[in-house]
């Protein structure tokens, strides 16, 4: 797979489990609510409805993988969670009972690093969205419902943010350095098939070698008065051997149960052009 | 030694036409071609008279090997001197099962042309480069 293509697959990847996982999670909790909380179960069903429907766009545009579909299914996808939980915490805030604030934002936040969308910008910007809502949410609050909230919250949301973000930077470094070391990988792969087909392709040019050599003997006997000329094929053949010396010498570096001798030349060709094709999908 | 008899099993047209021109140039000995097993069986009277036998390892795709071949010539009482030629690596399987037959040699094409000549003649291939 060419990086182009890589990298548009983990977008999509990346929007599809945030849409799959915010889904499941918002119909867990529009469950949690039903018996309790009744209120709370439709704005729960939309925003897993709404996950839903993200997923599925997603999956039925899966061929090609666009950016321009996966980028702002991801950021929707965040945008509803955000609100689901915006509504939660403004329900919570307008009854007593306990509820930690600000766990969504959070669970939030280190979700997104953890899924690790390969593009650097939608992850900053995602997860600042689950710090920021918060702060905003806090700012709207009238003064005394302010004191209804844990004394460092927002701010303690923000060293799960800072947390988030640290995971995410590192996540995608490790993926990156992944991505690197597979392509590196699957280039000395090829690069090894190549040298193994050259070193096996070393008997379509030894019977040759024979025919010339025994030829230049049967020249030598026949026109023995061409001696210059016969002294100059044999230098050429000389040095051709030479060459087809030190490839046989590397022969022994060659997993024969792995290749499967080209028969002909055409063959031969028909390997090299695949593997220069390989290499060439590689970038 | 005129009467010396020399069997070349080789696929390859060209090479054997050249064996053949080559050594009936070079020497007064008797060369018998074949390109392939079922050749040297159709010519079983003439070949199980040789004196010497150079038997290419790989005879093409799907064909019976030189290995094959030496296998036939054993099974038919052949005692005479056999070697196997090549143009595969050393470590090539087909060339490595030939080494381990052990009674026979393996040269590795291409050959020189003195070599071949003192493998043919009966003096083996020891006192010059192959």
């Amino acid at each position: 797979m060419s990086p182009v293509n890589d990298h548009k697959m983990s977008m999509w990847r990346a929007s599809v489990m945030l849409a799959g996982m915010a889904a499941g999670s918002a119909l867990i909790a529009s469950i949690g609510f039903l018996f309790k909380a009744p209120i709370q179960v439709r704005p729960m069903l939309a925003a897993s409805m709404a996950e839903l429907v993200i997923l599925i766009i997603l999956l039925a545009f899966r061929k090609g993988a666009r950016l321009s579909l996966s980028i702002p299914s991801f950021l929707l996808g965040t945008v509803v969670v955000l609100s689901a939980i915006w509504v939660n915490q403004t329900f919570y805030l307008s009854t007593d009972l306990v509820h930690e604030f600000f766990a969504g934002n959070k669970i939030l936040a280190l979700g997104i690093a953890l899924i690790a969308p390969p593009i650097l910008w939608v992850g900053i910007t995602a997860i600042f969205a689950a710090g920021i809502a918060p702060v905003v949410q806090f700012a709207l609050l009238a003064p005394q419902m302010r004191q209804k909230l844990p004394l460092q919250e927002p701010w303690l949301t923000w060293i799960y943010i800072a947390v988030a973000l640290a995971l995410f930077l590192f996540r995608r470094k490790w993926h990156e350095t992944q991505l690197r070391s597979a392509r590196n990988e699957a280039r000395a792969l090829v690069l090894q098939q190549f040298a193994h087909l050259l070193i096996n392709a070393q008997h379509l040019t030894n019977t040759p070698l024979q025919t010339i050599e025994n030829s230049v003997a049967v020249l030598r006997a026949r026109c023995p008065e061409q001696v210059e000329l016969i002294a100059t094929l044999k230098r050429a053949l000389a040095r051709v051997k030479e060459v087809m010396k030190l490839f046989s010498n590397s022969d022994s570096y060659i997993d024969w149960r792995e290749m499967e001798l080209p028969k002909t030349v055409a063959e031969f060709e028909m390997r090299l052009n695949e593997l220069l094709e390989k290499v060439k999908s590689q970038g | 030694m005129p009467d010396r008899r020399v069997l070349i099993l080789e696929d390859d047209q060209d090479l054997s036409k050249s064996y053949e021109e080559m050594i009936t140039l070079l020497t007064s000995y008797k060369v018998i071609i074949a390109n392939s097993l079922r050749d040297m069986q159709n010519s079983r009277e003439d070949v199980l008279v040789c004196d010497v036998a150079l038997l290419d390892i790989d005879l093409g795709k799907d064909e019976p090997s030189g290995i094959d071949a030496y296998k036939w010539l054993n099974d038919q009482g052949f005692r005479n001197k056999v070697y196997f030629l090549t143009g595969h690596a050393r470590n090539h399987p087909l060339v490595a099962q030939a080494v381990l037959i052990g009674a026979a040699t393996v040269l590795t094409k291409p050959v020189d042309i003195d070599c071949l000549l003192n493998v043919i003649s009966g003096e083996g291939h020891s006192n010059v480069p192959c």
